[in-house]
Parts: structure tokens; sequence; C-alpha cells
């Protein structure tokens, strides 16, 4: 598995998705095939040379710098109809799942003949911002001027029993479970092959689930809730516990255990309880052998801290800052060395995980006093290659050296 | 009803009769005074007398999460419309409840206000007046206290629970304060005596002796307006139980939902029922510059819930007819959805919500263009609302009152009644 050094990270494309948020990435089988969707719900799906084609490109100013050939997406994955929150590969990369707001899961066969041919505008922004430096009469020329043909597939499996939002979705390491999590707290547990039902249950309180991550083995889950309080009764905002696959039972209440009520006056308790889950822990990932979980504060309250936590207590190991606003997306590489995370200041980070030192910080704040967010990251089979979803309507590929 | 001639100075035909008959000797004078105390005299008033609850709705709920959604639109959000019990009219997936009274209500979508920030749009949905230098204007509860209040009731006329904006009775003065509680029901500490009923009462004759004395000698307002307030605070004791909820709460529940906002619609109703005239809720939380979407998520359903049931217990109780319930905040926010998934303040082009006492059901007001940026018919402006509002109550619009010699209407001049959405 490869090391990374900071200054052998270098941008490589930025892929024009344009209109509604890109908010989730992923790459397929390969270094060369990326899947992103938005918040519209349009999926769709690039194939990148294995060896960048060198080429005159326009920065962020509009002044012409070496670059790369920049690629069109080629296919479109029509189905969802609302935000798509994640979207994870199959351990082959040949099937991918999306989850959305729109309380389905879909499976889709990467591979699959397309059935119909679709058109799709990907750059939007720039076409108005172009039509209005025009007269008029021209704009429609800019504006209606016709968009990239893809090849369209349709989902092979739509998953569903989801009653809500669905925010979260993991497919364990092993490759044979996928977990989803919807906002009125039901968790369902998949067969990642027969797209069964395997169990699923539902999570207390009244709090939204806004992550989910399963262990390598796929036998324990682990389920980050949060919401807004909204003037309930009895019912903490958020929850950290890690169940049993198997019948849902808890296993461990990470929250009660850090913070047991009966040992802190409540104003320690309310303010420990801010420190650690903040605006939500909205990102989770489990170490490759099962015994790290890391989570990533979201929001944009808490500062962006990472924790890690033992699997088997919950006791905190560390925490680590960094993100200027909240974290979106973490990921362990397969060798459990390195974690990789992305935020709302337009940077993804990468952290020693043996000491939580960090190994790099790549990208620069954009979009003013409040910044552009890396909606999601997602690493390449062979770890050499980054996709990051910018919301401010393209897709970021690194080359990580 | 003119607001100068309060309810107890009238009574009905119907009553009057109703009074003579009950008096065996059918002395007609003789019995005005338990005329004014049966209960068909009480009845009258609980079922005729107007009242105003006003849920408000701080830092800015989104008219695009709500009311004026814009579906398909580049920044129309991730929620999905709903049908209501009016046909053809739909509102947010975030407000259920409220999709099954949508007769009851009227929706304004064309309020076009002019304090685009907090303070001074608090200040401005309160009073119907932009700050100025040299008035204190009142809020418009203070004005409705003013006019439908009773003299000499127990329970304050003028109730906000969960305090949003400062003004007060500004220059009609402090007989016309708001009884402020807090957001989950507390009263003000000076709402209950902690000394046993027999000191209380030797402490109270003290004061009183000592009042009276000072009062030969000293004819200043001051001193008579503190001696009405403690007054007040005093009977206020004899009508403490109006303000608790525990009892009834388990019937209610359900109803009205489990939350702080909810448990406040079911003590507004319990006040109006008492008489109050006017009562102020506060939900706050609204000001999503950031997360807009999750954070409507999680405030409207529970004030979706809470909202809802208090038309609909309002309504059983044959209350919602003479009941003005009002939906606002102090501004809406915008169409574009900015880099942190929020959105910003917005004041052309926004939504606010009547329901009962005076106003029709099932009707949507004005109408914006497709991506909610402008009105493009029935503009409201704040006036305007307001002066709608005093309509629905029976208080005429153009009343003035005087800040010192200078007459200030309780509308602004020029503000228009919005007829059409008045019964």
């Amino acid at each position: 598995m490869p090391d990374y050094v900071a200054d052998k990270i270098k941008p490589v494309w930025k892929l024009p998705f344009e209109g509604a948020w890109p908010v989730a990435v992923s790459f397929a089988d390969s270094s060369s095939r990326v899947i992103a969707a938005n918040q519209d719900g349009v999926m769709v799906q690039w194939q990148l040379p294995e060896t960048p084609v060198a080429a005159k490109v326009k920065d962020e100013n509009g002044k012409e710098i070496d670059g790369f050939e920049t690629p069109l997406p080629t296919r479109q994955l029509i189905g969802h109809a609302n935000t798509v929150t994640q979207i994870v590969p199959s351990a082959n990369g040949q099937i991918l799942f999306s989850a959305s707001y729109d309380r389905t899961v879909f499976a889709w066969d990467l591979n699959a003949t397309p059935s119909s041919e679709s058109e799709l505008v990907v750059d939007r922004d720039t076409r108005e911002r172009a039509a209005k430096r025009v007269e008029a009469k021209k704009r429609p020329e800019i504006l209606d001027a016709p968009g990239v043909k893809l090849a369209s597939i349709a989902p092979v499996n739509t998953l569903t029993g989801h009653k809500d939002w669905i925010n979260a979705l993991d497919l364990s390491r092993s490759g044979d479970r996928l977990i989803s999590g919807d906002d009125s707290g039901l968790v369902i547990v998949w067969d990642a092959k027969t797209r069964q039902k395997i169990s699923s249950w539902q999570c207390p309180g009244v709090a939204w689930i806004v992550a989910a991550a399963l262990s390598p083995d796929g036998q324990t889950a682990v389920i980050s809730q949060y919401r807004r309080k909204g003037g309930d009764f009895n019912n903490y905002p958020a929850g950290l516990r890690i169940f049993k696959v198997a019948d849902g039972s808890v296993l461990l209440d990470v929250l009660a255990t850090l913070y047991p009520k009966e040992k802190n006056p409540p104003y320690q308790y309310q303010y420990a309880y801010h420190e650690f889950v903040a605006d939500g822990l909205v990102a989770l990932a489990f170490s490759p052998d099962g015994k790290l979980l890391a989570a990533g504060q979201g929001g944009e309250g808490g500062g962006g801290k990472i924790h890690f936590l033992e699997t088997e207590t919950g006791k905190v190991v560390r925490s680590v800052t960094g993100h200027k606003y909240g974290v979106t997306d973490l990921l362990f590489t397969a060798d459990g060395k390195y974690l990789f995370s992305a935020g709302r200041d337009t940077r993804f980070r990468i952290t020693r995980v043996e000491d939580g030192g960090e190994v790099a910080v790549i990208g620069k704040e954009r979009g003013g006093q409040f910044t552009d967010w890396l909606a999601s990251i997602a690493l390449s089979p062979d770890e050499r290659r980054l996709a990051a979803a910018d919301i401010s309507g393209f897709v970021q590929v690194w080359d990580l050296g | 009803m003119n607001p100068d001639c309060p309810l107890e100075e009238h009574v009905s035909r119907r009553a009057l009769l109703k009074g003579v008959l009950a008096t065996s000797s059918g002395a007609t004078v003789a019995n005005w005074g338990g005329l004014f105390a049966s209960p068909a005299r009480a009845e009258e008033v609980k079922q005729n007398q107007k009242r105003c609850i006003l849920l408000w709705m701080n830092g800015g709920a989104s008219q695009f999460e709500t009311f004026d959604m814009k579906i398909g639109r580049p920044n129309g959000g991730p929620f999905r419309p709903i049908s209501t019990n009016v046909a053809s009219t739909q509102v947010c997936e975030l407000l259920p409840k409220i999709s099954q009274q949508m007769d009851k209500l009227t929706v304004i979508r064309s309020m076009h206000t002019s304090q685009i920030d907090h303070p001074q749009g608090i200040h401005l949905m309160h009073t119907a007046y932009s700050e100025a230098a040299n008035i204190r204007f009142p809020e418009f509860g203070a004005v409705i206290a003013k006019s439908l209040g009773h003299v000499g009731s127990s329970l304050p006329n003028f109730i906000k629970i969960g305090s949003n904006g400062d003004s007060g009775s500004g220059f009609l003065g402090p007989k016309y304060q708001p009884f402020t509680m807090s957001h989950d029901g507390r009263l003000p500490t000076f709402a209950q005596s902690s000394l046993a009923p027999g000191i209380e009462s030797r402490r109270n004759e003290l004061r009183q002796f000592v009042e009276d004395q000072y009062a030969v000698k000293h004819h200043v307002e001051t001193a008579k307006m503190h001696r009405e307030a403690y007054e007040r605070a005093r009977r206020l004791q004899s009508a403490l139980k109006t303000f608790k909820i525990d009892d009834e709460w388990a019937k209610y529940e359900s109803l009205y939902g489990d939350s702080f906002f909810g448990r406040n619609c079911l003590l507004a109703r319990q006040l109006v029922e008492a008489g109050v005239p006017f009562v102020e809720i506060g939900h706050s939380g609204y000001d999503t510059h950031a997360d807009n979407f999750t954070g409507h998520k999680g405030l409207l359903p529970p004030m979706d819930q809470g909202w809802a049931g208090l038309l609909t217990d309002l309504h059983e109780r044959g209350l919602l007819a003479n009941t003005l319930v009002v939906w606002m905040g102090e501004i809406g926010r915008t169409p574009q959805i900015n880099n942190r998934a929020g959105r910003d303040h917005y004041v052309r082009a926004w939504s606010t919500a009547l329901a009962g006492g005076g106003v029709k059901g099932g009707y949507v007001h004005g109408a914006t263009d497709q991506d909610g940026r402008d009105v493009t018919s029935g503009e409201v402006k704040e006036g305007d609302f307001f002066a709608t509002i005093y309509q629905a109550l029976g208080i005429n619009p153009s009343t003035e009152h005087f800040a010192g010699s200078r007459p200030v209407p309780i509308a602004p001049f020029g503000s228009k009644v919005v007829r059409d959405l008045l019964v």
C-alpha cells in the first residue's frame, strides 16, 4: 500500500457536474471509472484515461494554464428522484449501491447494456455566466445548446422499506452485507448479493440516522443519530451505538459510556456532550481490522473534530482537529495506516492513524466567508487516486503520488 | 365592536332576555348585577369575545419549506409537496398535520416587508412600524390588550410565552405591558408569592397603608401605576391555576405533540378560553443560514403538530370563530441556497398564515414568481397585514393612540385592509 507525501499529491481533473450540488462520489472497479451523484438525484459515470492527456485548461480566473484534457461523462444512471446521499461500490466494483432522500436504495449493474440514451447539461453554471456577458438575443444559443449524450442504465434492484430520507449507507469490507439507515431511525441490513433483508431495527429516540458503518465482518454496526432538538421532550438529539446486526440489540451505547449523566451535574454533561457530538457525528468508518472507529463531527458549530474510539469499549483513543468546519466523509486505507477525511473547508486531509499526525492537507479554502464543501470523497481500488464531490459543481480527481 | 367600549358594557338581546327570564321576580333592573355574573353571560362572553394567538417563528421560517414551494426549480430544495384537505392546494411535506387543517387557513404568499434583519424585523412585525428614535411603538399584543382586554381581570391581557421582541406596550404604558413566561412555561418570579397567605396579606395591608399615605401628599402617575401593577400581581394569585396544564396534558398530549411548543399551544388555548385576549407563543431556531433543510426538518414537525392541535381544539370548543391564530416570523428566507446549505434573510416575497376569527379558510392569497424572488400578485406590506389583523378582530385599523400629543394610528397611515381574505 502506498505511503502518502503531501508534495506528491497533485490535481488531475475537475470533471464538470454543474447545477445541483454533487454530493456523493465513488470509484467502481478501477481508478478509471468514477461515478458521482447530485442533489437532484442525477448520477453519472466518467471513464477516465489511465494516463491524463496534456492540454491547456483554464484556471478559476479564466487564465490558460497547463493541465489535462477534461473527460466528459459517458453514462447516466437514471432512477433517483431526490438527493443521492451515498454511493458505495460492491467488493468487485461491478455493482454500485446508492441511497437517496427518495427513500430507496438502488443497486446498479455498471456493466449492464444501456437501455436508452439521455442528454445532460453538465456545465449549466458556466453557460449562465457566459449568457450574462452577451446580448439577450444570443443567450438562448448558449443556454439551450445541446448537452452531453449519455448511454443510460436503470437500476437492477430497488431496495425498499425505508420510510424517510436515507442518509446512511455502507458495505462491509467482506462485501457481503450492506446497511442503510433513515431519518425515522430505521436501520436495514441487506445481503449485498441477493439484496434481501437480513435484519432491521428501530433505533431509540427520535433522532435521525446520519451515519452508519458495518464492521469488516458485517456482524456489528455502528449507528450515529442526530437531530435538531426542535422542542421535543426527553430525547437526546444524538446517539452513537454499536448494534449486533443479527438482532439489532445494543452492544455498546458509546455516549452513555462516555458521559454517564449521573456522574456529572447537568451543565457539565451538556458541555461534554456538545464537545463530543457537536452538530452530529455525520461520518463514520471502521478500521480494516475492526478495532478502531473514526467518527467525524459535521455541521458548522463543532470545529470538525475526528474522534478515534476503541470499538470494544467506546474509549476515545484520541481526537484530532484540523477541518475548519464540519467533517463530511471519512475513509480508512486498506492497510489501516491512514484516514482520509473531507470537510466543509474545501479540503481533504490525510491523518496517520497510529498517532493522529497530520500527513497532508490538500486543497484550499474557497467560497468566501463560508467555504465550499467537499461533500464526499472516494479512493480508487489501488488507492492512487482520490475523487471528491465539490459542491461548486465538479468532481475533483487527485493523483495521490 | 368599538374598542373604547369594553365587552362587559355590551350584552345581546338574547342574553338580556335570558337574564330576565332567569329571575323569578322579573325585576329587570334589579337583576343587572346578577345578569353579568350569570352563566349565560359568561358563556356569551366566552363565545363572542375576540381573541388572538400569535405563533411566532423566531428567526424567520422559510416560505419554500412551508407554504410557497418551488418544486423543480434550481433552488427549490429537497422537500416535496403534499396535498391538503383543500383541493389544488399543497403544502410542504413537513406540515402533514396542518395540511389537514388547510380548510381553516388563509395563507398569504405575497408578504413584502421592509426590514431584513432580526431586531428591526421583530420590531416591525410586532408593531407594524419601523423603529424610531423618538417614539416607542406598542406591540400589537398591547394594542389588542387595550382594545379587547378586561380592566380588572385577574388574568393579564397580554401574555407572551417564550419572549420575542422587547417593544412591549411602548407608549401605551405599563398597564399593557406583556406578562412574559419562559418557553418551558415557567411563570415569572413575581407571579408567585413565597410567603404564607397570612403574612402576605398583612404585608399587603401595610403596603396599601403606606401608599395611601403617600398618595395623599403626592399625586404622581408613577406611584399610581406602581399600585395598579401590584394590584394586578395580587389579583393574578387567584387565577394561577389557569396557567397549569399538567392535569390536562395526558388527555391532550397526542393532539398537541410532546414538545414545549405543543404544551404552550395547549396553555394558550386555556388562556384565551379563560378570557385572555392576546397570547404569543415563540418557537425559535428558524434563522437557518446554515443547514436550512435539516433545520426545518427538525423544527417544523413539533410546530406542525402543536399548531394543528391548537386549531382542532379551538374548533371543537367553538372558540375558533372568534380566535384569530396568526403564524409568522419577522422575515422570510432567500430563494438562493448558500454554500452552507442555508437560506439567508429575505423580505421581498415571503409567507404568513392566518386562521380562525374573521378570516377565510382554505384560501391562498397572492403569488410569487417561479423562483419565489418577487411577488407577482396580491402584495401585502406590513401595514396592510396589521390593518387586516385588526379588522378581523373588529378593531378599527385607523384607531389612533397618543404618544404624548402625537396621534399614532395602530396601522400606519396608508395601510390597506386585505378584504379578500376576510369573511
